[in-house]
């Protein structure tokens, strides 16, 4: 029927009427688009602009293209909200579909085309790099397809209506319906339900399924690679949901009586359902806010009855009003519904918490094809049924951990709440061995069951608001923290954590940023101090041997060296500690992107530790070895060319700019008295090199001396004192050890140059890298 | 042949038309009258599609007009208040039509344009009530239709347009054979153009038939006796309506004038004479018998 609607000619000649009637809609939009498109050239022009702002500009064309879509969907369909326009446009020879689907594609063409012409000439003006392009294009598919989704949603409506008013009136609440009932719904199941909880099941796509004009933002919301299959599920979701209200409308077009124009609804049901379910979202929302602000158990149950029941009631009859004009309407009919819905809402909450067992339900693993615990994805048996056993511990006790019959508003939410106050506790006890799921600092876990078949399983469960071990716990904290170690030390654990592995299948090639070994300094609070770096060589061969060998040392390692960068090393690490890290990037198999393992653009270091045997074996086997202070640049260290820089950060607290005076002021009369022994011309790669490893000498000495007082038992660190009376004098003394070690490593700074002259009285400087470890210039400490 | 079986429409719990039928032939001028809110209005918008009937079917040579565009291309419908969008001219909705209606005749258009004082690229929605029926009437003559719905056409148009228009519906008919349909309740206006009248009550069908059978099929007597006159003549008649004044009796009786005559002189009048009735007298008359008359509506 669609075919030969399309192909016949009452169409054509509908569509073109429809289309010159939505000219004056179309002509302001595209005086506004044109107003974007002009400003956008103008901040060109004048500022040089240079940005990939097209995504802003089409986005913001967006908002108002689904405007222009809700106006031009109201007039185009206004033929059916008058009497007289009914008479003449249903005794037109054309059938009522035709007549529907010529309005609809000429409206929906006279937003979309505009629109479409608009965003191409701006992403062609402020589109730079191929990532924007996309992004842009993707925007441009989203928007048209929210553009038609919306136009026929309404154009559902307008033929559902049989006035404007309660046309718009109809079209802007049944967007906010659903959203709401299922928001309402999450939100109480995620109140009473221990395990469920709002954020890990307020799922976006669902939240605005039946929602046309939220379609495209909900696209860009998720426009990310990994979140691919939710973006694709989601947009053939919007496209059945537009094919479906289209034939829905076709099949309302030909039902609806002409006679029901202006008088306010076309079908009497619609207004009691809009009636009904506007006015129990609106109860629900204002009651269970009211009802989170009590703080008296069963008390929040009360709140919540005494507003909904005035909220909801008062919408009722505001709602009443609009769509009868008054209090004409037969309300009982009417009423009958709420009351019937309101009864139905208040049954399924309590169902679900009481009735069907969500609270204690552990799926059985043989129904179970992988579980997603923690951000780490299990799917071998073994590891399911750790989870699974996890998850048993804690419902086995959750009636009276959660003090059950459980009531709406209880305590659950401050623990979710003070979670992010726990999360900086680590500084108490940084320098204890660091466990991944250690209990301690943890709020919840997070537990998503992928089933063989049917529906994913989401679980969160609060199992803790303590601190420290002291604190009192609610479940059976022995019994979890042995499963969590036997999960922990798991190969999919391992793989899933570690960021040599991670992402391993998207992986195009292996790249380690600078192409190095970095060597930093552990100072002892919270950061490091750059000291050298390996110069890797970027051949895929080599590349290839240190991953199998990371891959093996990591795969043999303890679970806790397994987590990202500095945070762990910042846990584990002693001061003075030498920190060795990989700082890794890839290319991505499906575009050309490169990536920092882990989350975005955070980057990711791969701590190699003294007993990664395998790698340092490696790296020894290559002559690369970073144990061998000789093999390290500090020139390199940090990329910056300034060693002194890099110095400078160590972090002392003395007269340090003296001594870097001092250093300068040496190293300037020693490059002088070098170069003219050699008859060095080149004096900027002697600088490189000689000066480099001078600053490195001195650095392993500063480290040396820093250590042996820092090991002695005098000394006392002013940072992590307790005599906080006698904190003054503390950094006085500390302040007095730093000038005393400065003037230490002035002397050696003496000897080393004195020495170096000695020695090097014929050196010259080497031309390549590759010389440097066959250089006599090797500094012996 | 348009054919009207058994056509049931209700607005709600009001009943608008009950179980109506009868036919219209082709080449007919057709007077639909009727008492206010009887379903005139309704039962055009039926014929023309724009209703569907709940019970019935009207069928235009066998076919369905509901949702049929072949059919309804065959005809057309001027409702009693013409709609026009704020920008709508008679050039504009003549691009519409020419493309939609098949039997277009550019050259009529043309021809009417010429005819009414109507500029054609003026806005119609501002134009007088009577000037925007002429506007309708020109585009509706222009697709040649078959069937012509006009509802109170002659409302607001000057007693020379009335003219006009009514001479160009029988130049319709004559040249195409085609059929009107007017629902008006100006009854001279229908006595002048129509062949055919169709009488509706509350719903319902009165009387249909050819205007002049109609017409003579009724007759008002005026007759004085020398003597009371028993319920022997009385009875013996069709008596619409009977008054008397003295010996003068006033009687509007159905049947033919022939036989009406014979039996009132079977009773030797003093007086006697035999008025044709108009079309207005008709419709009252027969109204009467249903009870819709000034004396039932002042109870």
């Amino acid at each position: 029927m669609t075919s030969t609607t399309f192909s016949n000619k009452e169409f054509k000649a509908l569509f073109k009427w429809a289309f010159r009637r939505n000219r004056t809609i179309m002509i302001i939009f595209s005086i506004i688009l044109g107003l974007g498109f002009v400003l956008n050239a103008y901040i060109m022009a004048v500022d040089n602009w240079t940005d990939d702002s097209a995504p802003v500009t089409i986005l913001v064309y967006e908002i108002a293209a689904l405007f222009f879509t809700f106006v031009s969907a109201l007039k185009t369909f206004s033929y059916l909200h008058n009497k007289r326009s009914v008479d003449m446009f249903g005794a037109l020879p054309s059938t009522r579909p035709t007549l529907m689907v010529s309005h609809l594609a000429a409206g929906i063409v006279s937003v979309a085309a505009p629109f479409t012409v608009a965003s191409i000439l701006i992403m062609g003006m402020l589109t730079r790099t191929g990532e924007m392009f996309r992004l842009s294009l993707f925007l441009i598919f989203t928007a048209l397809l929210a553009i038609c989704a919306s136009y026929t949603f309404t154009a559902l409506i307008a033929h559902c209506c049989g006035t404007i008013i309660d046309t718009a009136i109809v079209t802007v609440a049944a967007n906010g319906i659903w959203c709401g009932t299922i928001a309402l719904y999450r939100g109480f199941a995620s109140e009473m339900i221990p395990g469920i909880d709002f954020s890990s099941i307020v799922d976006v796509p669902i939240l605005t399924a039946l929602a046309p004009y939220s379609f495209s933002f909900i696209d860009v919301y998720y426009y990310e690679e990994s979140n691919l299959s939710v973006i694709l599920s989601t947009i053939a979701w919007q496209i059945l949901f537009t094919v479906g209200v289209y034939f829905l409308t076709i099949f309302v077009s030909s039902k609806r009586k002409a006679e029901t124009s202006q008088n306010g609804f076309a079908f009497s049901w619609l207004p009691m359902v809009i009636k009904a379910g506007a006015s129990v979202v609106a109860g629900g929302f204002i009651g269970f806010v009211a009802g989170e602000t009590a703080d008296s158990g069963y008390g929040n149950l009360v709140v919540f009855a005494f507003w909904y029941i005035i909220i909801a009631l008062t919408a009722f009859v505001i709602l009443h009003i609009i769509f009868s004009r008054g209090f004409k309407g037969k309300i009982k009919p009417s009423l009958i519904v709420f009351a019937s819905t309101s009864a139905c809402a208040i049954a399924v909450v309590f169902a679900l918490s009481y009735g069907l067992g969500i609270d204690t339900y552990v799926p059985d693993t043989s129904v179970i094809k992988s579980v997603e615990f923690d951000d780490v994805v299990y799917s071998k048996p073994e590891n399911i049924e750790l989870v699974t056993q996890i998850h048993q511990v804690i419902v086995d006790d959750v009636h009276n951990v959660e003090d059950y019959p459980y009531y709406f508003g209880s305590s659950r939410t401050s623990y979710y709440e003070s979670e992010y106050d726990y999360s900086d506790s680590y500084t108490y006890n940084y320098n204890d061995n660091y466990e991944t799921y250690e209990l301690v600092d943890r709020c919840s876990f997070d537990i998503t069951y992928n089933k063989k078949v049917g529906f994913d399983v989401n679980r969160r469960y609060y199992i803790s608001g303590y601190t420290n071990r002291l604190d009192p716990y609610y479940y059976d904290q022995a019994k979890i923290e042995s499963l969590l170690k036997a999960l922990e030390n798991s190969d999919e654990y391992k793989m899933a954590q570690n960021p040599l592995i991670w992402h391993e299948d998207q992986r195009k090639d292996l790249r380690v940023s600078r192409a190095n070994i970095q060597l930093e300094v552990y100072n002892g609070s919270g950061s490091f101090t750059p000291a050298g770096v390996v110069e890797l060589p970027k051949d895929d061969a080599f590349m290839n041997g240190l991953y199998e060998a990371l891959q093996k040392d990591i795969l043999n390692d303890s679970a806790f060296a397994l987590t990202d960068g500095y945070n762990l090393i910042d846990k584990t690490a002693k001061f003075g500690d030498d920190i060795y890290y990989l700082d890794i990037g890839y290319v991505d198999k499906h575009s050309t992107s490169s990536y920092n393992y882990a989350y975005g653009d955070r980057p990711i270091y791969l701590w190699i530790k003294p007993d990664y045997k395998n790698t340092l074996d490696y790296l020894k086997a290559k002559d690369m070895d970073p144990r061998d202070k000789s093999n390290l640049n500090v020139n390199q260290s940090n990329g910056s060319d300034d060693p002194m820089t890099d110095y400078d950060s160590f972090g002392w607290n003395g007269d340090f700019e003296t001594f870097k005076d001092y250093v300068n002021k040496v190293a300037m009369t020693w490059e002088y008295e070098s170069c003219q022994n050699a008859n060095v011309k080149d004096i900027s790669q002697w600088h490189k090199e000689n000066f480099g490893k001078y600053v490195t000498a001195l650095n392993f000495k500063a480290e040396e001396l820093y250590n042996k007082y820092y090991d002695s038992k005098d000394f006392k660190d002013p940072n992590y004192t307790n005599d906080f009376i006698n904190e003054g004098n503390a950094w006085a003394e500390y302040y007095q050890l730093e000038d005393y070690l400065i003037e230490q490593l002035k002397e050696y700074s003496d000897t080393y140059v004195e020495n170096s002259l000695k020695a090097n009285t014929a050196d010259t400087p080497s031309k390549t890298d590759s010389n440097r470890s066959n250089n006599n210039s090797k500094v012996t400490v | 042949m348009l054919t009207i079986n058994n056509i049931t429409k209700n607005f709600g719990e009001k009943v608008a038309l009950d179980n109506l039928s009868f036919k219209i032939p082709d080449g007919s001028v057709f007077g639909l009258i009727g008492s206010n809110g009887s379903g005139k209005s309704t039962l055009l918008r039926i014929i023309s599609g724009v209703y569907e009937p709940d019970g019935g079917a009207v069928e235009i040579d066998g076919e369905s007009t509901f949702e049929n565009p072949d059919i309804k291309g065959q005809c057309f419908f001027i409702s009693d208040f013409p709609y026009f969008y704020n920008n709508s001219t008679v050039a504009n909705l003549a691009v519409l039509y020419r493309s939609l209606y098949p039997n277009w005749n550019e050259e009529k258009f043309q021809k009417l344009c010429c005819i009414f004082p109507i500029k054609t690229t003026d806005r119609i929605i501002n134009m007088s009530k009577g000037m925007q029926r002429q506007a309708a009437l020109m585009l509706a003559l222009s697709t040649c239709p078959k069937y012509l719905m006009l509802d109170e056409i002659f409302d607001g148009l000057d007693p020379v347009v009335r003219q006009l228009i009514k001479k160009l519906l029988v130049e319709m008919v004559t040249e195409n054979n085609s059929t009107i349909i007017i629902a008006s309740h100006n009854l001279r206006e229908l006595e002048d153009v129509c062949d055919h009248i169709g009488l509706i009550h509350k719903g319902g069908i009165i009387l249909e038939k050819e205007l002049d059978e109609a017409k003579l099929g009724i007759h008002r007597v005026q007759a004085v006796f020398e003597n009371e006159i028993g319920e022997g003549l009385l009875s013996s008649l069709d008596i619409v309506k009977l008054q008397r004044q003295g010996k003068l009796m006033n009687m509007t009786i159905r049947g033919s004038g022939e036989e009406i005559e014979k039996k009132i002189r079977e009773f030797d009048p003093i007086y006697m004479e035999m008025l044709p009735l108009t079309l207005e007298e008709v419709f009252i008359s027969e109204m009467e018998v249903v009870g819709y008359d000034i004396d039932n509506i002042l109870k």
